[in-house]
């Protein structure tokens, strides 16, 4: 048994990794003989079983499927209904993750420890849902670690990249850019930054072909392409089928419709197609920019441009890159088996990682703007993004009018000096003693593990009072603990293939 | 920086015994129940061109309308991973708006440059 072991839990593609005995980390394949698994669970109506990967892709009725759950990680209320039972994002992640243990472990033997990857946006609630979800499935998550950090690791121990790194890395759901500083004497990896979008990835493309399709069909029969859920899913397989053949030639045609109306001739260009997605393009040539402004490094400072994700394999992305910035990508092929690699040797090299904090925290308060003298409410970040872990920042505020009796502090997660932009995740409240002047000196606190899990702590610094926070969230989608160890105790019995 | 707390009334109070572990409600309702007297997002209306929704002005450089939308899309970038659902929608809207802004004034053909 290795001991060494990292799963990339994706949008699309799921993937587990080891690492052999003379260092190098290998996929481990499913007991369809997959590399990678597709994460997508069926819930079949006749027996009580849960397929996953391909067979469920393909198995056919919409309502009994789920695909794409890792979207919903972050969102406290989504719940799938099946069979009128409800089912949580960490639920449908752990029944994937179950079927990647059972089928490996038939080729690695028995484990339970591994990292497990997230993208580096990902924020708190989705990486506590991610845990769980690993949890239910009997794992014993050692630590999560970024994706796009995962890939790294792979691309510096297989192609020996080294330097100023940038990992770009657009997948099935999102686009991380990371600049990573490798070095190589001592085999260590600073992260500089991350940044990422949250809605921009294969999916995204796939609708746009799903429009350009639909567009077609309507002139030709005068009628709707889709008008279920079903049909939808057909054209929108056929339209990924057809992106992916555009990323070889430079045309592609095929039929799509159903038997009520008709099938239909469809014809796709890579130009049309291109032109139809330039608009998110850009979006990602936005997000580069951005990062590197947020360090303050020119195209010119980067050593290597690295690719990771299914979507970097459509050649306009790589060209983008190259026009805008005057990039050289380089790309390792197997650019949907790299953050599992990488996670296997992340599994080993922990400790030569060091990460930056992906959202900033902070309060709201009053600021005087020094320029015209006035108040206004801001957000005032406490930890900005970025800052290198593990940390722990404080700030010093002050109260506002006399006699003030209870302080109520808001924990707001982002950057924006605009609260209107940022999140309330949380309030911490003080009792103090009454008849005390405006001014008494309030501190706040913000610590970061290498998890990424925050925790606030605020301390009147008159009357020592204080009170320390970790956030949890709450809803139809977030499980309790003991949630969690019932659930884990009934997927040991469920059927999983 | 120093800065100074804001003394807020609320409608509904945080019970003052929920120590060391504050339960955040669900997503619609997470701010509900720290209801803040902020200023509305601004109304974004339907007919408003992406230049209006990015507040372009006749006569601005290319640099400035380079950081304007740079600026912008840093913000609505950020929003469109909210916990709000309504601010969410707005990001999208935004977004689009800043790269249609973007393709017309700042693209290597475009008209301007
Ligand atoms: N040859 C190809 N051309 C274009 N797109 C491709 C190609 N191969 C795979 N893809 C796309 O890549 C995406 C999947 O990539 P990948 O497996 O890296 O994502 P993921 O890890 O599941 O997602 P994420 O990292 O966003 O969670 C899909 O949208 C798929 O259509
Ligand atoms: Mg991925």
């Amino acid at each position: 048994m290795s001991n060494h072991i990292g799963i990339d839990l994706g949008t699309s593609t799921s993937g587990l990794a080891y690492l052999r005995p003379d260092g190098n980390p290998e996929i481990v394949p499913n007991a369809d003989g997959e590399r990678l698994t597709p994460s997508v669970v069926y819930f079949d109506g006749n027996e009580e079983i849960k397929l996953v990967g391909s067979a469920a892709r393909d198995g056919g009725d919409p309502d009994r499927t789920v695909f794409g759950v890792k979207r919903r990680m972050d969102d406290p209320d989504f719940v799938v209904t099946i069979d009128g039972e409800k089912w949580t994002p960490t639920e449908i992640s752990a029944i994937i993750l179950a079927k990647l243990k059972r089928d490996c472990s038939a080729i690695l033997g028995d484990f339970e420890d591994v990292v497990i990857t997230v993208p580096a946006n990902f924020n708190e609630l989705a990486r506590k849902a991610t845990i769980n979800a690993a949890k239910i499935a009997g794992l014993n998550v050692l630590r999560i670690v970024n994706e796009p950090t995962a890939a790294a690791l792979y691309y510096a121990h297989s192609k020996k990249i080294y330097g100023k790194v940038l990992v770009y890395d657009l997948g099935g759901g999102t686009l991380d850019v990371t600049l990573v500083d490798v070095d190589s004497s001592s085999d260590s990896y600073r992260i500089l930054l991350s940044e990422g979008a949250r809605h921009l990835g294969g999916n995204h493309f796939d609708e746009e072909i799903l429009d350009l399709y639909a567009e077609q069909y309507r002139t030709q029969k005068g009628g709707e392409l889709y008008t279920n859920e079903m049909e939808r899913r057909r054209a929108l397989q056929s339209g990924e089928d057809a992106k992916k053949m555009l990323s070889k030639l430079q045309q592609v045609s095929g039929t799509v419709g159903n038997k009520d109306r008709g099938l239909a001739r469809v014809e796709l260009t890579r130009d049309l197609f291109e032109g139809a997605i330039k608009r998110l393009l850009t979006r990602t040539v936005m997000l580069v920019e951005q990062a590197l402004e947020a360090v303050d490094l020119t195209p010119g400072d980067i050593d290597h441009v690295v690719l990771v994700g299914g979507s970097t394999r459509m050649p306009v992305v790589r060209r983008t890159l190259e026009d805008t910035f005057g990039f050289t990508a380089v790309s390792c092929g197997n650019v949907d088996e790299c953050v599992a690699l990488g996670a296997a040797l992340f599994a080993k090299k922990a400790a030569k990682v060091a990460e930056v904090c992906n959202h900033g925290y902070g309060t709201l308060a009053l600021v005087d703007d020094p320029e015209t003298g006035k108040e206004s409410l801001q957000n005032s970040v406490v930890i900005p993004k970025n800052t290198p872990l593990p940390c722990s920042i404080s700030e010093t505020y002050a109260t506002s009018e006399d006699n003030e009796t209870s302080i109520e502090v808001d924990i707001t997660q982002g950057e924006d000096d605009d609260p209107r932009y940022v999140d309330i995740i949380g309030r911490i409240t003080l009792q103090v003693p009454e008849g005390r002047p405006a001014g008494c000196k309030v501190k706040v606190s913000y610590s970061y593990d290498e998890n990424q899990r925050v925790h606030a702590r605020v301390k009147d610094e008159e009357s020592g009072i204080s009170k320390e926070i970790q956030i949890e969230y709450k809803g139809e989608g977030v499980l309790s603990e003991e949630e969690v160890e019932r659930q884990a105790a009934y997927l040991k019995k469920l059927r999983i293939e | 920086m120093f800065a100074r707390l804001f003394k807020l009334l609320f409608k509904r109070k945080v019970s003052s015994n929920a120590d060391v572990v504050l339960q955040v409600e669900a997503k619609a309702e997470i701010n509900a129940p720290f209801e803040i007297p902020m200023e509305p997002l601004p109304s974004l209306p339907e007919s408003a061109t992406a230049e209006e929704l990015c507040e372009l002005m006749d006569g601005m450089t290319h640099e400035e309308v380079r950081a304007q939308l740079s600026k912008l899309y840093r913000r609505h970038n950020r929003a469109a991973s909210s916990l709000n659902p309504e601010l969410r929608k707005q990001a999208e809207r935004m977004l689009d708006a800043i790269v249609e802004a973007r393709h017309r004034y700042l693209d290597f053909n475009s008209e301007r440059s």
